[in-house]
C-alpha cells in the first residue's frame, strides 16, 4: 500500500473541484468539510459508511463527483480484533493489548467474557463482536475450544478462515487449532512471562495480518489506487506533530469521545519513541466497566449517578431534568446544544467519563505516566464540538484532568489533526488553542479564612511589547488576555518557598506560550479540586471559573436572544452574565 | 415518512436457520427463520454438592426443577428451576453451568413485502408503507393493532384506565407517559408502546444492567418518538399514527439483546401502506 504522502502529493494544494478531490470516508467523515474550509485540500465530500469499505465508483456516483479522487479511509474497513484471555481482562493487560492493536491500524472489538465455561456465552459474544482477528492471550481447551470449532463451521469462515493469533506461553499453545476448519492459526513465537507480554513480536504479526485484511477489503471494493488509512498510526503521527507544534517537554494527552479511543504520548522527537506509548484508555474503561475487570470491584454501570452530574453542572438543576438531558445528549450525539443547560449537561457527561478514565489510569499506570503533568491537552471528537463553545470544552478538560504547572488546552473536535497526519500535511495547523492554565503543583486550598497571600506573580510579555502582571491568589481565578495567533513570554514568580510551577519549589518559571481564545488563566483553586457541599456556593464557584474563560455569559446571552426571537420558546435558566 | 418502497432489516440471532431467499414474496405470517432462539445459561453452585435431575436432551418446563442442591450442611435442599420451556442442551465439563435451549421459535415477517437480501445475521425486506423512526427504544419486532391511550397524570389513573384490552396490541400515546404505564402494559401483555416522550431516570432504573428488566427484557417493545422530558408528538407523526388507529402496524427496537442509544439502527414503527 502506498503511503499517505503519495496520495497527498497527487491532490496538491492548488487543485480544483472536478479535477482532484479528497474523499474522506468513515467515522471522521465530517473532518473533510472542515479541512476543505481551511483550504488545506482542494475539495472534500462526506460519506459516512458505517465501517464498511464502499466502492469508490458508487460513492463518486452518489455524490455526483467528477475527476481523479484521492481517498482517505478514516476508520472505514479497519479490521476488528477481539481479545480473549484472563490476562487481557486485567486493566493493564487490556491497555497493552489495546495499544498493540491500535498501533497496527486495527480497532479493538472488545474482550470476551472471562467466564466462558458456558459455551453459549462464548459463541454469542463472538457472533456479536464479529472480529476479523481473534487474539488469544491464554490457551484454549475443552468446551471453549469445541464451541469455537462450532462457530468456525459457519460457511463464511470456511471460505475465508478467521486468523487466530496465539500470544502466550509456548508450552501451553493450543496446537489443535491448526487442524480446525475455518481457522488460520498463527502462533506468535513469544514467551509471555507473568504480567508482561512481548508486544513487539505480537505487533509485527498483527501488522502483517491487518495489512492483508485491509488490502483485501480495499481491493474487493475496487480502488484503483491505494487509499490513505488513518487509525492508530495517524493518531500517533498527529500526536507527534502536536508535540512539535507545542515544543518538547512534558507530555501530551489526546482525549477523545467516550466511545472512541484516547491516546497518551509522552513527548519525544521521534515517531518510533512516541508510537510505543499509544494506549487505548477509552477501551480500557469501556471494557472494565462493561465486564467488571479483574482486581477491582465491579462498577455499578457506565451511566453516571445523576447526583454526580448535578455537582458538575454550574446551574441549579433537578435530578429528573438532568437525566432527561443526558438521555437526549446520548440519543442525538451529533446535534448541537439546545441551550446552556444542555451544553452544561453534555460537558458534565464528558467530564465524568474523563474522571473515570483518569481514576483508572491512576490505579494502573502511575507512576510511569501522570496525566496531570501534561503540558498540552487536546480534546478531540464530536463530543467536544457538541458543547457549542470550545471554552466550555476546555473547562471540562481542566476540571476533569486537573493539570498542574503550565498547561495549554486545545480543542480539535473535527479530528483535523488525524486527517492532517494521514495526508502528511507539511505545515499542520494543529488544534484551536483555547487557554493556558497556570496552577501550582501540590498547592492545596486551605479552608481557613484570610488565606489571601498570593501564590505567585504572573507576568505576560506580549509580542506587541505590552506587559501585564497579575497575582495568582488562592481561591480566586483571573485571566490575562493573549489573543490567538500571538506568542507571549510567560514568567511565574512564586511568592512562597514551597510553591512550584514545574521549575522547582520557589523557583521562577519562564517560557513561551501560544495565544488562545481565553488567554492565560490563573487558576487558584488548588489541587485536588474541592467542590463546596453547599449547592449555592458550588454553583457560584463553578460560574466564576467559567466566567474567567468567558463562556457561560455568552451561552446564556445566545439563549436569551433565541428566546426573544421566538416568544413561545421556553426561556433559559435565570442568571446574569458572569463576564 | 414516505410511501416509497422501504427497506426493513430483520435481525436473525446466531444459530437460527433462514427459511427465505432473495426475491421471495412474504406475507406477515411467512416464517423468515427458525431455530432455538432463546438460550439461557444457568449457573450451577460451586463444589459438587448438587444433583442434576435432567440429562442433556430432556425436555423441561418453565419453573421445573433441573437440579437440587444441599444447603446448611445437608439440613436443607434447594432447587434450581428452569427459567424457560425447552430442552436441556448441555452441561459443561467443569459442571459449573448448564445451557437450556428454548423451544423452537419462528421469526415471522410481520409485514407484507419482498425479500431484498439475505445475510448471515439479517434479512432485508422491501416493503411499502410509512415509517416513523424513534430516538430511543428497545425490544424485538412485533406487529399489532394500534390502540390509543390518553395522557395519564397519576399512577392510580394508570392502574384504573389500563386493562386486559391492551393484550397483543401496539399501544400509542401521543404525549408524555408515566413510567408506570410500561410496567402496567407488561402486566397485561401489550405488544409495544409507542409514545412521544417519557422521563429517563425511572426508565433507566428499570432497564439498566442492574435493574429488574435489563435492556428492556420482559417489557413490551418501546419506541420513543420525540425524546425525553415532556414533549408531544410532532404534527406529522401525530397525523400518521393517529390515522393508523385500529390498523395493524409493525414496531421494533434497534437491536435484539442490548440497548442502542445513538443509532443506526433505530427503533421504528412501520405503518404498512
Amino acid at each position: 500500500m502506498a503511503t499517505s504522502a503519495e496520495n497527498a502529493g497527487t491532490a496538491g494544494p492548488g487543485g480544483r473541484r472536478g479535477e482532484d478531490y479528497v474523499l474522506v470516508l468513515g467515522q471522521a467523515a465530517m473532518t473533510a468539510l472542515r479541512v476543505t474550509r481551511d483550504g488545506l485540500e482542494p475539495a472534500g465530500a462526506v460519506a459516512p459508511t458505517g465501517g464498511r469499505v464502499p466502492s469508490p465508483a458508487r460513492v463518486a456516483e452518489d455524490l455526483a463527483l467528477e475527476g481523479d479522487p484521492v481517498f482517505i479511509l478514516a476508520g472505514a474497513g479497519s479490521p476488528r480484533v477481539t481479545v480473549d484471555g484472563r490476562y487481557a481482562l486485567n486493566p493493564a493487560g487490556i491497555k497493552a493489548t489495546a495499544a498493540t492493536v491500535l498501533r497496527t491500524g486495527a480497532v479493538p472489538a472488545g474482550p470476551l467474557p472471562s467466564e466462558t465455561a458456558a459455551a453459549d456465552v462464548f459463541v454469542h459474544e463472538l457472533a456479536r463482536q464479529r472480529p476479523d482477528v481473534l487474539l488469544l492471550t491464554q490457551t484454549m481447551a475443552g468446551d471453549k475450544l469445541r464451541s469455537l470449532a462450532r462457530f468456525l463451521e459457519t460457511p463464511s469462515f470456511l471460505e475465508c478462515p478467521l486468523p487466530i493469533v496465539y500470544s502466550g506461553r509456548d508450552t501451553l499453545a493450543p496446537k489443535t487449532l491448526e487442524n480446525l476448519p475455518g481457522c488460520r492459526y498463527e502462533p506468535a513465537p513469544v514467551t509471555a512471562t507473568s504480567g508482561k507480554v512481548d508486544t513487539r513480536t505480537l505487533e509485527r504479526l498483527l501488522t502483517g495480518l491487518v495489512q492483508d485484511l485491509t488490502d483485501a477489503a480495499v481491493s474487493r471494493a475496487g480502488f484503483g489506487r491505494p487509499p490513505a488509512m488513518t487509525m492508530g498510526r495517524a493518531a500517533v503521527a498527529a500526536a507527534v506533530g502536536l508535540i512539535r507544534l507545542a515544543g518538547p517537554g512534558g507530555a501530551c494527552l489526546i482525549a477523545a469521545e467516550p466511545a472512541e479511543v484516547a491516546a497518551f504520548v509522552p513527548a519525544a522527537d521521534t515517531i518510533d519513541a512516541a508510537s510505543t506509548s499509544v494506549t487505548g484508555t477509552g477501551t480500557v474503561e469501556l471494557c472494565a466497566t462493561g465486564r467488571g475487570g479483574a482486581g477491582g470491584p465491579r462498577p455499578a454501570g457506565w451511566m453516571p449517578a445523576w447526583e454526580d452530574l448535578i455537582n458538575r453542572i454550574p446551574l441549579h438543576s433537578e435530578a429528573g431534568n438532568v437525566a432527561n438531558k443526558v438521555a437526549d445528549v446520548l440519543v442525538r450525539p451529533w446535534a448541537g446544544p439546545a441551550g446552556p443547560e444542555e451544553a452544561c449537561v453534555a460537558a458534565a457527561l464528558i467530564e465524568d467519563v474523563l474522571c473515570r478514565l483518569i481514576a483508572r489510569w491512576d490505579s494502573t499506570v502511575r507512576p510511569e505516566t501522570n496525566p496531570r503533568h501534561c503540558r498540552v491537552i487536546v480534546g478531540t471528537g464530536l463530543g467536544f464540538w457538541r458543547l457549542g463553545d470550545p471554552r466550555l470544552a476546555a473547562a471540562c478538560l481542566l476540571d476533569a484532568l486537573q493539570p498542574v504547572g503550565v498547561t495549554t488546552v486545545g480543542i480539535d473536535p473535527w479530528g483535523r489533526m488525524l486527517v492532517e497526519a494521514a495526508v502528511n500535511v507539511p505545515r499542520p495547523l494543529g488544534p484551536d488553542w483555547v487557554a493556558t492554565c497556570v496552577s501550582p503543583l501540590r498547592a492545596r486550598l486551605e479552608p481557613r479564612n484570610g488565606d489571601s497571600d498570593p501564590w505567585a506573580i504572573v507576568t505576560v510579555l506580549r509580542s506587541t511589547g505590552q506587559t501585564t502582571a497579575r497575582r495568582l491568589v488562592p481561591g480566586r481565578i483571573g485571566s490575562i488576555h493573549v489573543p490567538p495567533g500571538e506568542k507571549a513570554e510567560l514568567t511565574i514568580e512564586p511568592c512562597l518557598r514551597h510553591i512550584d510551577f514545574g521549575a522547582g519549589p520557589g523557583k521562577t518559571w519562564r517560557g513561551r506560550v501560544n495565544g488562545s481564545l481565553a488567554g492565560v488563566i490563573l487558576d487558584g483553586r488548588g489541587r485536588p479540586l474541592e467542590t463546596p457541599a453547599d449547592p449555592v456556593l458550588r454553583v457560584t464557584k463553578q460560574r466564576e471559573f467559567l466566567a474567567a474563560l468567558g463562556v457561560l455569559g455568552e451561552l446564556e446571552g445566545r439563549a436569551r436572544k433565541v428566546a426573544r426571537r421566538s416568544p413561545g420558546a421556553a426561556r433559559g435558566p435565570r442568571g446574569g452574565s458572569q463576564d | 415518512m414516505t410511501r416509497e418502497p422501504l427497506t426493513l432489516v430483520r435481525l436473525i440471532p446466531p444459530g437460527a436457520t433462514v427459511e427465505v431467499a432473495a426475491g421471495d414474496h412474504v406475507e406477515p405470517e411467512t416464517v423468515l427463520a427458525t431455530g432455538h432462539l432463546d438460550r439461557k445459561v444457568l449457573r450451577l453452585p460451586a463444589g459438587d454438592n448438587f444433583e442434576l435431575l435432567k440429562k442433556p436432551g430432556d425436555p423441561v418446563k418453565k419453573g421445573e426443577a433441573v437440579a437440587v442442591m444441599e444447603e446448611l450442611f445437608g439440613l436443607g435442599l434447594r432447587e434450581l428451576v428452569s427459567p424457560c420451556d425447552g430442552v436441556m442442551e448441555s452441561v459443561n465439563a467443569r459442571r459449573t453451568a448448564l445451557v437450556l435451549t428454548g423451544s423452537d421459535a419462528k421469526i415471522r415477517a410481520l409485514v407484507r413485502g419482498r425479500v431484498e437480501a439475505v445475510e448471515d445475521s439479517e434479512v432485508r425486506l422491501q416493503v411499502r408503507g410509512e415509517r416513523i423512526r424513534g430516538w430511543f427504544g428497545f425490544g424485538r419486532a412485533v406487529a399489532g393493532e394500534v390502540y390509543r391511550i390518553h395522557e395519564f397524570f397519576t399512577p392510580s389513573e394508570v392502574r384504573r384506565r389500563i386493562g386486559p384490552e391492551v393484550a397483543g396490541r401496539v399501544v400509542l400515546c401521543a404525549s408524555f407517559v408515566l413510567p408506570e404505564v410500561i410496567t402496567t402494559l407488561a402486566r397485561y401483555g401489550a405488544a409495544a408502546l409507542v409514545c412521544a416522550s417519557l422521563d429517563f431516570a425511572p426508565l433507566w432504573d428499570l432497564i439498566s444492567p442492574t435493574g429488574p428488566h435489563p435492556a428492556g427484557r420482559g417489557l413490551p417493545t418501546l419506541v420513543v418518538v420525540e425524546g425525553f422530558g415532556v414533549h408531544g408528538l410532532g404534527p406529522e407523526a401525530a397525523g400518521t399514527l393517529g390515522a393508523a388507529e385500529g390498523r395493524v402496524v409493525y414496531a421494533a427496537g434497534p437491536a435484539l439483546d442490548r440497548l442502542v442509544f445513538a443509532g443506526p439502527p433505530y427503533a421504528e414503527v412501520l405503518i404498512p401502506g
